[in-house]
């Protein structure tokens, strides 16, 4: 009797409520990842083109020095920034995990820059860093007349300007992920190490921060993948510049495709960086989606 | 193994009071149960006793040592908590053997010392488990052998049962005594389950308001209680309180009570209380369920027995007795009878009271008399 009813509003109404989200993801989403990579095979330039041209543009763009220049930034921003991020969070959150006072309002300050976009935070670093306006001039005003801080306008160095800004923008965030890791831990834990005798230092080194791996996770698959799609930051705060100096892939797939008409080596960039990513998110995907067998 | 020595201990947080001056003296190899109900401040205490609180003033002797000031490492004191308190990130091994490894013991005595403790507590087979593999019962033995293994002066329990199902809850009540009377070890243990206080303690501190109420072996605290607190707290079902009148009898004195319209005087026996002064007043006359009891012939004549029919309102059959709920002097009194000899709801029934282990408190003050 019930299983010839005709299904009614409540059971099509959820899927009509998901449908558009899902056919936006599968056409502007997934159709346009396979539709790039179909257009890094071919030698399209400034319009698409669809002869296939195997691996040319692959091999193209591991031939160009600026591309090799991008990748190199991005393993010398990368690494520093996660670090740094994961170093100063951590720290921080072991400061503010010592039942302080004003710890709310003190974890907002520490947080706040996250709520940001990552052009104001490289517009202000920009102004911030400026010799001729900034921490320099400002320095050399208070008395100090030699000092130099010029590193954005240096090319060996301004890499590491992204890396400054980098950081205080999502280390309060990294500090929140580990605060609330250190939160999960029974206090009657740290207690039973400090009657076994561990001082704080140990207590930390030997059993907090071992047991928050899976903190440490996710807080770097987070910085990683901000990493890799850097973009906005490099643009406000260098411009890819001095030269080429702060290229990074993300810079390098847009110009390429949208300013140079290269649209196949573009795409292969593209291809690359998406690839970069599942590489880190996949084996954390796969760990963490496995039914736990031996915890 | 030490003795301990409690001295005088205050604490407070602010304005808040948690210990009014708590003194307590264990002697070697002594199994001592603090108990009583939450926020009596045991918890508290034994916090002070492992230094993981400072006593605001007053002292805590190990042995011949003051350890008042001394921070938790130096004590020389194992605890076992509430929540087991295992390190996640390691194995069951690493777990008993951290505290020996932080104290810098080689290391082919660490695994001499693991392997004995492992022994001991039957756990060898649960060594390269980590915590989250364990079931309860499981990291209850692995807390106990951490604390084991370093051979301290003295061991803390933190209500080391309560998250154990009932079952196992008993169990492990069995071996932590067999374990005891083993070792030897001076053990310091909170709980508020006063069956778990009754059945292992050499000695109960019973607590309440930050207040040592009774300090004593398991029987005294039962037959002998200090005031109605302990005498309601321990035991189960809880002792019965009525308030009744004192009357003058030929040379004795007797309670008055009332059941079923008719009045009956219970002696009272001189060696459990003197109530000369109370004549005509009203006093609390506490008797547990035990002590009423259905007739039994053999018992009819004796001195403090006293034959009275009551009428049952309920009736809770537990197996080994059953126990019933009758009205005396229009307040609720339960009593303990043989399964078979008990009648039915809204039946009288005749029912033996043995004032011989009975007790009197003040009904103000609400002190032993």
């Amino acid at each position: 009797m019930s299983v010839s009813r005709k299904k009614g509003i409540d059971y099509w109404l959820p899927k009509l409520v998901v449908s558009p989200t899902l056919v936006i993801a599968l056409v502007f989403f997934y159709g346009f990842v396979l539709w790039t990579t179909f257009i890094s095979f071919t030698n399209s330039s400034f319009l698409p083109s669809y002869d296939l041209v195997g691996f040319d543009q692959y091999v193209r763009l591991f031939m160009n020095p600026r591309w090799l220049n991008a990748m190199g930034n991005l393993v010398v921003f990368g690494v520093l920034f996660i670090g740094i991020c994961m170093v100063v969070g951590l720290v921080m959150a072991i400061l503010l995990d010592q039942n302080i006072r004003a710890e709310g309002a003190i974890r907002t300050i520490y947080l706040y820059p996250m709520a940001l976009s990552f052009i104001v935070t490289g517009t202000v670093w920009k102004w911030l860093l400026n010799p001729t306006v900034g921490i320099e001039r400002f320095v050399i005003s208070m008395g100090w007349e030699s000092f130099v801080f010029d590193w954005i306008i240096d090319p060996d160095m301004a890499i590491y300007t992204v890396v400054i800004a980098g950081v205080w923008q999502a280390s309060g965030f990294v500090m929140a992920i580990f605060l609330a890791g250190l939160r999960g831990i029974d206090t009657s834990i740290i207690k039973a190490a400090q009657l076994d005798g561990a001082n704080l230092f140990a207590v930390y080194t030997r059993i907090i921060i071992p047991s928050m791996r899976p903190v440490f996770f996710s807080a770097f698959i987070m910085l990683a993948h901000i990493a890799i799609k850097s973009f906005d930051l490099v643009i406000a705060l260098t411009g890819g510049g001095p030269g080429n100096a702060t290229d990074v892939p993300a810079i390098f797939m847009y110009q390429f495709s949208f300013q140079r008409g290269q649209l196949g080596i573009g795409a292969a960039s593209a291809v690359i960086m998406l690839m970069t990513v599942l590489a880190i998110l996949v084996p954390y995907l796969y760990s963490e989606l496995r039914t736990p067998k031996n915890g | 193994m030490a003795e301990l020595k409690i001295d005088n201990v205050y604490k407070s947080f602010g304005e808040e009071h948690i210990l009014k001056g708590i003194s307590l003296d264990v002697t070697d190899g002594e199994f001592i149960i603090l108990v009583g109900p939450s926020g009596c401040g045991k918890s508290t205490l034994l916090n002070c006793i492992a230094g993981l609180e400072d006593v605001t003033t007053g002292d805590i002797l190990l042995g011949d040592t003051n350890v008042t000031y001394e921070a938790p490492k130096d004590r020389d004191i194992a605890m076992v908590f509430q929540s087991y308190a295992l390190y996640p990130n390691m194995n069951v091994r690493k777990n008993i053997a951290f505290g020996l490894e932080i104290r810098k013991m080689p290391k082919a005595e660490i695994a001499e010392e693991v392997a004995r403790v492992a022994k001991l507590l039957q756990i060898e087979p649960l060594l390269d488990r980590k915590p989250s593999q364990l079931s309860g019962g499981q990291r209850q033995r692995v807390a106990m052998g951490r604390a084991l293994a370093r051979r301290p002066k003295i061991y803390l329990f933190d209500e080391p049962l309560s998250n154990l199902d009932a079952k196992l809850r008993v169990e492990m009540r069995t071996e932590m005594k067999k374990l005891h009377q083993r070792l030897g070890t001076t053990i310091v243990y909170v709980t508020h389950d006063q069956i778990e206080a009754m059945t292992l303690a050499d000695r109960i501190a019973v607590m309440k308001g930050g207040i040592v109420q009774q300090f004593g072996t398991p029987q005294e605290v039962y037959d002998d209680p200090a005031n109605m607190f302990v005498a309601g707290f321990m035991g189960s079902p809880s002792m019965n309180f009525l308030r009744c009148e004192v009357t003058k009898q030929e040379k004795d004195y007797a309670v008055q009570i009332e059941s079923q319209g008719t009045i009956f005087q219970l002696p009272v026996d001189p060696k459990q209380a003197d109530l000369s002064s109370y004549v005509g007043k009203t006093v609390v006359l506490g008797i547990r369920p035990e002590q009423i009891t259905h007739v039994m012939p053999h018992l009819v004549a004796e001195q403090y027995i006293t034959q009275v029919p009551v009428k049952i309102e309920v009736t809770e059959p537990t197996g080994a007795d059953t126990l019933i709920l009758a009205r005396i002097n229009d307040q609720e009194c339960e009593c303990r009878v043989h399964p078979q000899e008990a009648g039915k709801v809204g039946e009288s029934m005749d029912l033996l009271f043995n004032m011989s282990k009975a007790v009197f408190f003040d009904e103000q003050t609400e002190a032993r008399l």
